[in-house]
């Protein structure tokens, strides 16, 4: 199994993209033995190449900074896509239960009970107060998730609230 | 009594009428106001809501609605090309009437709530897109 010193991934990444690095005196730890791999990303944002065994990866690379932004920002992607995915799941479950109403599978009655008693499985939970960021991070996926035509339809899938995106709009001015 | 136009702007009534070209229930959310149970509604397409009937308030519940800019006398109205409309989940059915020829070319629903109302103009993505942090973002619809 090939096996690369982390001279070599800096090199390799800098002979890709121009680049000279300075490396660290401490900056070969990768076990080396049969578990550690290779592995390269490359296109037109990202090149990286490294090597990881079980426990560790180590890499370098050149990156745009706005996709180097976006690799911070991915646990924070991950929990709000977490919270759309579920508040897509409540949507399904109220017109679930609303055809159900409608083809008198359930009495008003009980419809109203069911809500009241499973609120939490039914209605979109209050906005929560968003920052820059996280509307900056809705913002951007947003084009790529159905049936979000508007900011505000943003706003609800992501669980943002109204003077969240409010005081966005205002601050976004002053710049 | 006065009418609103600007990206949101929000009404409040005890009762409303709704005029739209298209009127979509959408889901079952927490109101932005006070957070009770609300049934959501989006209307588009040159669409208006107008309060019919003031909501009683208190002290407290009124100066919640001044600080937040929240218009809730009779007449008050909204007009616009697309309004996100809140409705008591205790509101029975909205009751739609079609109107033929409510403008020269098209017909239009209209209807009437009887149970508390928001409406409030929706921010479209394209203002977004002056914002200095959005301006690089690529807004395209997927279809």
């Amino acid at each position: 199994m090939m096996k690369l010193e982390t001279e070599e991934i800096v090199d390799s990444v800098a002979e890709q993209g121009n680049y000279s690095f300075i490396i660290s005196s401490d900056a070969d730890s990768i076990a080396k033995d049969d578990s550690a791999t290779t592995f390269t990303i490359d296109n037109d944002d990202v090149k990286i190449c490294g090597v990881k065994d079980e426990n560790v990866a180590k890499f370098a690379g050149i990156a745009n900074m706005s996709t180097f932004d976006n690799f911070m920002k991915v646990q924070r992607l991950s929990e709000l896509l977490l919270r759309a995915v579920n508040n897509r799941t409540r949507e399904r479950n109220y017109f679930r239960i609303y055809s159900e109403l409608l083809e008198g599978e359930l009495s008003e009655d009980e419809f109203d009970k069911e809500i009241d008693t499973n609120g939490d499985n039914y209605v979109i939970p209050a906005g929560e107060c968003a920052n820059m960021e996280d509307i900056g991070i809705a913002l951007k996926i947003s084009p790529s998730i159905k049936d979000v035509p508007d900011v505000d339809e943003m706003a609800s899938l992501f669980s943002f609230s109204h003077k969240s995106i409010q005081k966005a709009i205002s601050d976004g001015r002053i710049y | 009594m006065a009418e609103f136009i600007k990206e949101g702007d929000m009404i409040e009534g005890a009762k409303c009428n709704i005029y739209a070209r298209k009127l979509l229930p959408k889901r079952l959310e927490k109101d932005p106001i006070t957070n009770e149970d609300m049934k959501v509604f989006e209307l588009d397409l040159n669409c208006s809501v107008e309060v019919t009937q003031e909501l009683p308030l208190d002290d407290v519940d009124k100066s919640l609605r001044d600080d937040n800019n929240i218009h809730g006398k009779i007449g008050d109205k909204l007009k616009a090309d697309a309004i996100r409309l809140f409705v008591d989940r205790k509101c029975k059915r909205l009751k739609i009437e079609v109107k033929e020829g409510a403008t020269s070319r098209h017909g239009a629903s209209l209807t009437s709530t009887d149970k508390r109302t928001i409406g409030f103009i929706k921010h479209s993505f394209k203002m977004y897109e002056t914002l200095f942090w959005a301006k690089k973002v690529e807004i395209k619809q997927v279809k």
